[in-house]
């Protein structure tokens, strides 16, 4: 029987439409999972909001919405232009940085947005896909199997001056999650192992330092918190705890869209952003879980893909980057969520409401796709 | 050089439009200069040019005219595509032909901006039906006195430049 599906009509015509058969061979799987998250995300934010002054659901699906013309953007412009210009755009990205320590919003403890009338934009987000991007073109012009520490010096380098300022904010979360995508990268361009154990123990040393000379004092109290749920039910503890009953609330199938006591009950604080997920949980049990995560797992698989079939350095480093960041981000939030790593502000991609982060997993997204398409040019 | 120029007027704009808001609270409604500039870059006829023009000037406009964050980013970003679609397709050098690509554009931006406060909000209130034909003759007549004056002066510098020149030799 004849195959009549769309990509079939698409990879029937004649060999002169080229541009049609490229489009219809691009991996759109990561599209189809980022739009699916992002309308479960708009569902769960809806219900999520229901209960407070402001309705989140219009200015939400506006930023879905914006996000998808994003996502056309990052797919229209070929990624080696994008890496063509990625010092200037790092320098911009570190601008910002720099401007938010001193006219920025402070929101949740950190001066960590900068805002222009009604607009409000995190100058993280766009550090990281600033890093990336320079990244993926410093690495792929080093032609060896393994770095030399030199070189992985000056990544880590190009990496330490956003996570210093984002730190500063101060974001301890935020600063962290710049590293997940180096570190992916960096393992693909080639480190040996005993770099890897000797950057192990410095990152301990490193992090011993931080908990004594950095971290205030709220930050401490969060790390506390996860380690002893139950010294403050009331205090610290709250957040995690009121958490951990809405996941555990939800068993296998939920109690039903909109009828969570946690959330419509405004027991969780942060519910429509850092805590959507056991809004989720809480909402539509075990099932709305494992489905939300079998998409996410289908959204990096569909990633590998691309990187797998790219025949470009830069382009596979590129994926890989993108790809580590959301991975990280999505492992990072579950965890914490259930009470297996200390809370932080970290958004849950394409689910958690907020713009700024949004448009740029969808921008992501875009390179992703225009990576793949691109991959008989570039090589 | 061209995302200096582009600050530059886009900083323009967004002084122009204070300037005009303060003169008259009616003025911002008779006339949206950012949508000119919007235009007036999607008639290059790139198409990722005029996505990401309009995005900025877009989410530009939001910030500054309030209201919900993004309605003009999405329209402007619809509109500039649209522009740089058609300019790839059509030669537009007359005025005519130039004030009908800005008249559409306008009234295609007032389009989404009401599907879009109708799909979204509970309440939405929409624009009068007669500012929006006033907005939209507004913006075609705006948009062909730019693309006139422009053209002239860039043929005036071009003229001077020439004759510059042949002193010089």
């Amino acid at each position: 029987m004849r195959d009549t599906s769309p990509l079939a009509v698409f990879a029937s015509l004649p060999e002169e439409r080229t541009f049609l058969r490229t489009l219809a061979d691009v991996r759109w799987g990561v599209l189809v999972t980022a739009i699916l998250l992002a309308a479960i995300g708009l569902a769960t934010v809806h219900s999520a909001s229901a209960e407070m002054e402001v309705d989140y659901l219009p200015r939400h699906a506006l930023r879905i919405l914006l996000g998808l013309l994003v996502c056309a953007i990052g797919f229209g412009i070929d990624y080696q232009v994008l890496t063509k210009f990625s010092v200037p755009i790092y320098i911009a990205s570190i601008t910002l940085l720099v401007l938010v320590l001193f006219v920025g919003r402070a929101a949740g403890g950190a001066r960590s947005w900068l805002g222009v009338g009604s607009a409000q934009i995190q100058p993280s987000d766009v550090a990281k896909i600033a890093v990336i991007v320079l990244l993926s073109r410093y690495l792929a012009g080093i032609n060896r199997r393994h770095l030399t520490l030199p070189q992985i010096s000056l990544a880590l380098a190009v990496v330490l001056v956003p996570m210093v300022l984002v730190a500063l904010e101060p974001d301890l979360g935020g600063a962290a999650m710049l590293l997940p995508p180096v570190v992916g990268m960096l393992l693909v361009a080639g480190v040996r192992w005993r770099l890897l154990l000797a950057g192990a123990v410095v990152a301990l040393v490193i992090g011993a330092g931080i908990w004594n000379f950095v971290m205030l004092d709220y930050q401490r109290q969060r790390v506390k918190t996860f380690v002893s749920p139950q010294s403050e039910p009331l205090g610290a503890g709250y957040q995690l705890r009121q958490s951990k009953i809405a996941v555990g609330s939800g068993q296998l199938t939920g109690r039903g869209y909109m009828q969570g006591t946690q959330s419509q009950l405004r027991f969780l604080p942060a519910r429509h952003t850092d805590f959507i997920f056991a809004v989720l949980a809480e909402e539509w049990g075990f099932l709305g879980v494992a489905v939300v995560l079998i998409l996410y797992a289908l959204y990096v698989r569909n990633g590998v893909t691309v990187a797998l079939r790219s025949r470009d350095r830069k382009a596979i480093l590129l994926v890989v980057g993108l790809l580590s960041g959301f991975a990280f981000h999505v492992l990072y939030n579950t965890a914490m969520v259930v009470g297996l790593l200390p809370i932080t502000g970290i958004p849950l991609p394409f689910l958690s409401y907020g713009g700024s982060f949004m448009l740029a997993n969808f921008f992501a997204t875009g390179v992703i796709l225009g990576i793949d398409f691109r991959r008989y040019v570039n090589r | 050089m061209p995302a200096v120029r582009f600050l530059i007027a886009l900083a323009a704009v967004v002084a122009l439009h204070f300037v005009g808001a303060r003169i008259s609270d009616d003025l911002p409604r008779l006339l949206d200069l950012f949508l000119v500039m919007v235009v007036f870059y999607g008639l290059q006829g790139d198409l990722i040019l005029g996505l990401a023009v309009g995005l900025l000037v877009g989410l530009v406009t939001d910030a500054v005219t309030g209201g919900l964050y993004g309605l003009h980013g999405f329209a402007d970003t619809i509109v500039g595509y649209g522009t740089a679609y058609a300019a790839q397709r059509l030669v537009i050098r007359r005025p005519p032909g130039i004030f009908l690509m800005f008249a559409l554009a306008a009234a295609a931006q007032q389009a989404i901006l009401v599907g879009l406060v109708v799909m979204l909000l509970a309440d939405p209130a929409l624009p009068d039906l007669t500012w929006m034909l006033i907005r939209v003759a507004a913006t075609g007549v705006a948009g062909v006195l730019f693309v006139l004056i422009r053209r002239r002066s860039l043929k005036r510098i071009e003229v001077w430049r020439r004759s510059r020149t042949s002193k010089l030799k």
